[in-house]
């Protein structure tokens, strides 16, 4: 066990480090860089600048600089929020957390349940209209869905404010301020939870319909044990099993914010702030976050997979 | 349940008859898939209404064909816009751009994926180590993030809009292709040491014949289920890309730069009628591509039939 925990864990280094490489040279490749296309700005100011953010080396030495800066904690200036990138980062991050953690549970608890229910009346009316609900939930768009939910709950019912997080020029606190999040959190939680709902409701019914057909099934049902029972007890626990892996690839979604419901939502979250980012072209803080999800994601499947041989024991002896 | 009786008609039939083939089995199968048959008419409905439909419609986007921003009415079906241009119209030549998107995409993606996924698997070894370890590199990198930083450095470098197209098509196909290489490959490695790849070695073949005449053409079913639902990826990405103006832009119209006309408040609260119907054909188009893509991995892939 710890054996293997080493040697994923050295085969996530050299990945990191193609990760950084295809990073930074997509990054070298934008001609414009922030100095030059500011016109204000005379030549001379422009060089000093350059030397500053060490735009005057060649490529390859620009790497190695920002790699080591990058490997001592340092993503580089904002030149957009004039601070450190990891400051302007753990900033947002945790706007963009308390969403997605709602929507993990919810989405999670609703999935398990529909899911359940759909595969053990597999083919029924219920699993029918579940099954195409699913599609269309894959399906959406999400910066349509958003515009719709905002458009139709928002702008026509006024069942919600139109974005943002808190009301503006709002001093509110204790519980006036909770409930005044919460009326803001509610239409982009539901949106992201609709999102993500559909793929993993389909998850847990494949994988429950997987586990039903198993003989130990058959004998528990052969046995006389209640209906609930073989359900809820000898099923529903071995069709979890699998959902550990996907439980650990979820990590980085509760740092990384949803980019584009942020940007429709006006939500300050850290995807929206690197939407923003992009208007700018700060191309640090595009650099910095996009790096920290890779890296997330690679912690993410480190994380999963551990847990599933964790809890697996059939897969560690392969 | 459905499968079941196919055995059984297709068993008494083979005696007098030559046996279906898989593709014939798999055709049969998918056709009774009432779900995926809808899909299906739906795409090609789609398919005739943006590529017919232009021409038999009476408006031109060079001039103005009524007044400007009117709603829906008999002569302007889905009404127009600032510039008093056919939103019909311009929903259905911007589906062109968006379909076409999706399709090249899709084919730049399994050109790659199958190609390498084949050589990775094939001849294993520090081959198969640098591409998979490339495939490793893209797949942790997260699609969108990148793929806004690449839209934009073309804005940066000021690529003509109608290059730009093809260059959207080329960066949506290219970020997909690692999920498909993992695919083939493990099919691949199976396949290389079954017995019909010990007669062509038997028969000298050369390792070209062998990987693209013998070892792909067996992984197609697999290759076909992804291509079909990466088409619904790459259409998705390149609205999500086109809708914050960094996917196919102005002039040229796609779903989702059509869909960016929200982003002006009063168009968004008092003209839906601008973004609404793009979007419903998005949804439409992946919805109907998704279900698709999902009756044929029920038809042609063996390892899914219950």
């Amino acid at each position: 066990m710890k054996q293997y925990a080493i040697r994923r864990i050295l085969q996530i280094i050299p990945t990191i480090i193609g990760v950084s490489i295809v990073l930074f040279g997509v990054f070298a490749m934008a001609p414009g860089n922030f100095v030059d296309s500011k016109q204000t700005i005379s030549d001379a100011r422009k060089a000093e600048l350059k030397e500053k953010f060490g735009l005057d080396k060649p490529v390859h030495e620009r790497y190695f600089i920002w790699a080591k800066n990058t490997i001592q904690g340092d993503l580089g200036m904002s030149t957009q929020h004039q601070q450190p990138v990891t400051t302007v980062m753990n900033r947002y991050m945790w706007n963009s957390f308390i969403i997605a953690a709602i929507v993990l549970v919810l989405s999670w608890t609703i999935a398990i349940f529909v899911g359940v229910y759909s595969a053990i009346r597999q083919y029924s009316f219920f699993d029918g209209i579940i099954t195409f609900l699913v599609f269309a939930l894959m399906s959406l768009p999400s910066f349509f869905i958003g515009l719709l939910a905002i458009k139709f709950f928002a702008v026509d019912m006024k069942w919600a404010p139109v974005g943002g997080m808190y009301t503006t020029g709002s001093n509110a606190t204790g519980m006036a301020k909770v409930w005044d999040l919460v009326q803001h959190m509610w239409l982009p939680v539901s949106v992201l939870t609709a999102l993500s709902v559909g793929g993993l409701t389909r998850y847990f019914r494949t994988s429950m319909l997987e586990v039903v057909r198993q003989d130990y099934i058959r004998t528990a049902r052969a046995k006389g044990v209640k209906p609930s029972t073989v359900i809820f007890k000898h099923a529903l626990r071995n069709a979890l099993l699998p959902a550990i892996t996907l439980l650990g690839m979820e990590i980085p979604a509760l740092f990384s914010g949803a980019m584009i419901t942020e940007q429709v939502f006006n939500w300050p979250g850290i995807g929206k702030i690197n939407l923003a980012a992009l208007q700018s072209r700060d191309y640090f803080l595009l650099m910095g976050f996009t790096m920290f999800l890779a890296a997330l994601t690679l912690v993410g499947n480190f994380v999963s997979d551990m847990l599933y041989r964790i809890a697996d024991p059939r897969v560690r002896m392969k | 349940m459905a499968q079941a009786v196919d055995t059984t008609s297709t068993n008494a039939e083979m005696p007098k008859t030559k046996p279906a083939s898989p593709w014939t089995l798999a055709f049969r199968q998918l056709r009774r898939n009432k779900i995926a048959m809808s899909g299906l008419i739906v795409i090609i409905m789609m398919f005739l209404i943006c590529f017919v439909g232009p021409f038999l419609s009476p408006y031109s986007l060079e001039t103005m064909s009524g007044p400007s921003n009117k709603g829906p009415s008999a002569s302007h079906w889905l009404g127009t816009d600032k510039l008093g241009r056919d939103i019909l119209l311009r929903v259905m030549l911007a589906g062109r751009i968006s379909l076409l998107v999706g399709l090249v995409a899709m084919m730049v993606s399994v050109a790659i994926g199958s190609t390498l996924g084949a050589l990775a698997g094939y001849y294993r070894g520090w081959v198969d180590t640098i591409i998979m370890r490339f495939a490793d590199i893209m797949l942790s990198i997260p699609a969108l993030p990148l793929l806004i930083i690449l839209g934009a450095v073309l804005s940066d470098i000021q690529v003509p809009p109608d290059q730009r197209i093809y260059l959207v098509m080329f960066l949506l196909g290219f970020m997909s292709w690692p999920g498909l290489a993992r695919l083939v490959r493990g099919q691949i490695l199976t396949l290389r040491e079954q017995e019909f790849m010990q007669a062509a070695e038997v028969l000298g073949l050369r390792d070209k014949r062998k990987i693209f005449r013998h070892l792909i053409p067996n992984t197609i079913p697999i290759i076909i289920v992804v291509a079909t639902l990466s088409v619904a990826g790459a259409i998705l990405m390149e609205s999500v890309l086109s809708y914050l103006g960094i996917g196919v832009v102005p002039p040229t119209p796609s779903w989702g730069n059509m869909i960016s006309a929200a982003n002006n408040l009063i168009d968004f609260k008092k003209r839906p009628w601008l973004w609404i119907p793009p979007g419903v054909c998005i949804f439409m188009t992946v919805i109907a591509i998704n279900v698709i893509g999902d009756g044929l991995r029920d038809a042609l892939d063996p390892k899914m039939k219950k």
